[in-house]
């Protein structure tokens, strides 16, 4: 199992209610994401990562070029690609283990089936006590980990993750964080995390792709592509070659950022 | 002092609802008793003739006449049946317009931006259509309420359509939702909270419509018995229809849509 992108442009139509033009998001950007791997895009807003992740999958129609997944094509959204958002995403309408089950009824299992996987999933991120509970009662950290379990229940290939803690206060983010790698070392799946802290990425990350936009052009691609050999769990303090590294790529090495400012990007 | 009196209000709300309750309906009896009295001296005074201004006493002797002599019971079911059907039609092709709007630019660019100018035009204006095309039969009522209660259905449900947060519609896709059942299990529940303050709209709307319709036509109805009221110059009579179409009103509005508001609202965590 891999993701391959492969040779991707993106055009989309800026400034739709002023002078519209239509400008070039991505060019020509090819990354492949083996099994298993967990991969970090780490850049500004605006340098185009969310909008790969859209690529990915498959809510959005690259310009040119193609993303293939299992070497098969992205044409639309698939259940085997499934996302986690930073504004969560839930249906309010459900309770907690209804939403997690939403996925299953795709894959065809019965009443019961739906249950038992949503609470072994509701188990896994540490909320089964709440499986009745209805979403608005729920905290923002507590959301989040009905979104993951939602994402992991239906077994996807790729989990697509868009700023999924950007809205968290920074001890639930933490705990989030930890919580994920858990999982993900538990289950395997592909990973293509978005965020723009560089701490995060590092923390997470089997590799760390630093995207940045061109200043004249506005196009977005890839800076940087760094592989983090350090066992998980990690801590901030064994990163910091890496993280250097990173702030080099994105700020350059006179920028006279050190490995003690939490530079979130 | 407005901003005095407004912090007044919100304290007494959080530091005793109970005694804010209790104010509540003190303060409405005061004020219906203060009304009746008022009314009560003025025809005291006999400013106006009997015919036109009756007492109280009348307009409430006229209700219990009705409802235990003559036909008020039936009048009111008969009323509430011509409204509920022409409702229920009404809010079907509303959902089903509002949902085709969002959905299609161009049906939005047409008959959406046609809804707002037909949104204009008052029930009563309708008639005079409404009568030659069905006759003075209880279809023209029907009519007239179809059509001024689709509207705010048909625009709120497309509101409600297209402010559905893109990630709710992206987070369903990727989990396998497609075609009709996005529409039935998504995209449907997503615009409740929305469609409940439509249905409230458009029931507004609809009563209002019917009364309207009711006073040209023929059968039995709030409106005809209304309209009787004035060809017999009993005024009594007229304001005691005007008063069953208030409370009534006030009854479905206040207390039956509030309350599935409030609970839509819990649910949805607004």
């Amino acid at each position: 199992m891999s993701v391959k992108i492969q040779n991707i442009s993106l055009k989309y139509l800026a400034n739709p209610y002023g002078k519209a033009h239509i400008d070039y998001i991505l060019r020509d950007l090819d990354l492949e994401i083996k099994q298993g791997e967990f991969a970090c895009l780490l850049g500004p807003s605006g340098c185009g990562k969310s909008s790969l992740l859209g690529l990915v999958a498959g809510f959005v129609k690259p310009t040119h070029g193609e993303v293939l997944v299992n070497d098969k094509k992205v044409v639309r959204p698939d259940i085997s690609r499934t996302l986690v958002f930073q504004e969560y995403a839930l249906f309010p309408w459900l309770n907690v283990i209804e939403n997690v089950a939403f996925g299953l009824r795709y894959q065809f299992q019965d009443y019961e089936q739906r249950y038992m996987t949503a609470s072994r999933y509701l188990k896994m991120v540490g909320l089964i006590d709440h499986a009745r509970d209805s979403i608005s009662q729920l905290s923002g950290g507590m959301k989040q980990r009905v979104a993951l379990a939602r994402a992991l229940a239906v077994k996807p290939d790729l989990l697509l993750m868009d700023e999924p803690f950007g809205a968290l206060d920074d001890k639930t983010r933490t705990d989030m964080q930890k919580l994920l790698i858990n999982i993900w070392m538990e289950l395997k799946p592909m990973v293509i995390f978005v965020t723009h802290s560089i701490d995060e990425a590092l923390v997470l990350g089997d590799r760390v792709i630093v995207m940045n936009k061109d200043k004249q052009s506005g196009i977005g691609s890839i800076k940087a592509d760094i592989k983090i050999n350090s066992a998980r769990p990690r801590t901030l303090s064994e990163l910091g070659e890496y993280r250097n590294q990173v702030v080099d790529v994105l700020y350059g090495s006179s920028s006279g950022l050190n490995s003690s400012f939490d530079a979130v990007i | 002092m407005l901003k005095s009196l407004t912090n007044r209000i919100t304290a007494a709300q959080v530091t005793n609802p109970e005694s804010f309750l209790k104010h509540r309906y003190l303060h409405r009896i005061v004020f219906f008793t203060v009304l009746i009295v008022f009314w009560q001296f003025i025809v005291i005074l006999e400013i106006y003739p009997k015919y036109l201004l009756p007492s109280p006493q009348d307009v409430l002797e006229t209700l219990i006449w009705g409802f235990s002599k003559a036909d008020y019971a039936i009048v009111i079911l008969q009323s509430l049946r011509r409204v509920l059907m022409g409702y229920v039609l009404a809010v079907l092709v509303g959902i089903f317009a509002g949902i085709a709007i969002a959905r299609y630019k161009e049906l939005d660019n047409t008959v959406g931006a046609s809804l707002t100018a037909l949104q204009s035009i008052p029930s009563v204006a309708w008639v005079p259509l409404a009568l030659l095309w069905f006759g003075i039969s209880e279809a023209a009522a029907l009519f007239i309420v179809v059509l001024e209660a689709f509207i705010p259905c048909a625009l709120g449900v497309r509101t409600g359509v297209l402010t559905i947060p893109r990630e709710i519609i992206r987070a369903a896709q990727c989990l396998g939702s497609r075609y009709i059942d996005l529409y039935v299990r998504v995209i449907f529940p997503a615009i409740i909270p929305q469609l409940v303050s439509s249905l409230r709209l458009s029931w507004a709307f609809a009563w209002r419509a019917l009364i309207a319709g009711e006073l040209f036509i023929t059968g039995l109805g709030i409106g005809q018995t209304l309209e009787l009221g004035r060809s017999l110059a009993d005024m009594a009579q007229v304001l005691s229809m005007i008063l069953i179409v208030a409370i009534l009103g006030f009854l479905t509005d206040n207390v039956f849509f509030r309350a599935v508001e409030k609970k839509v609202n819990s649910i949805w965590g607004l």
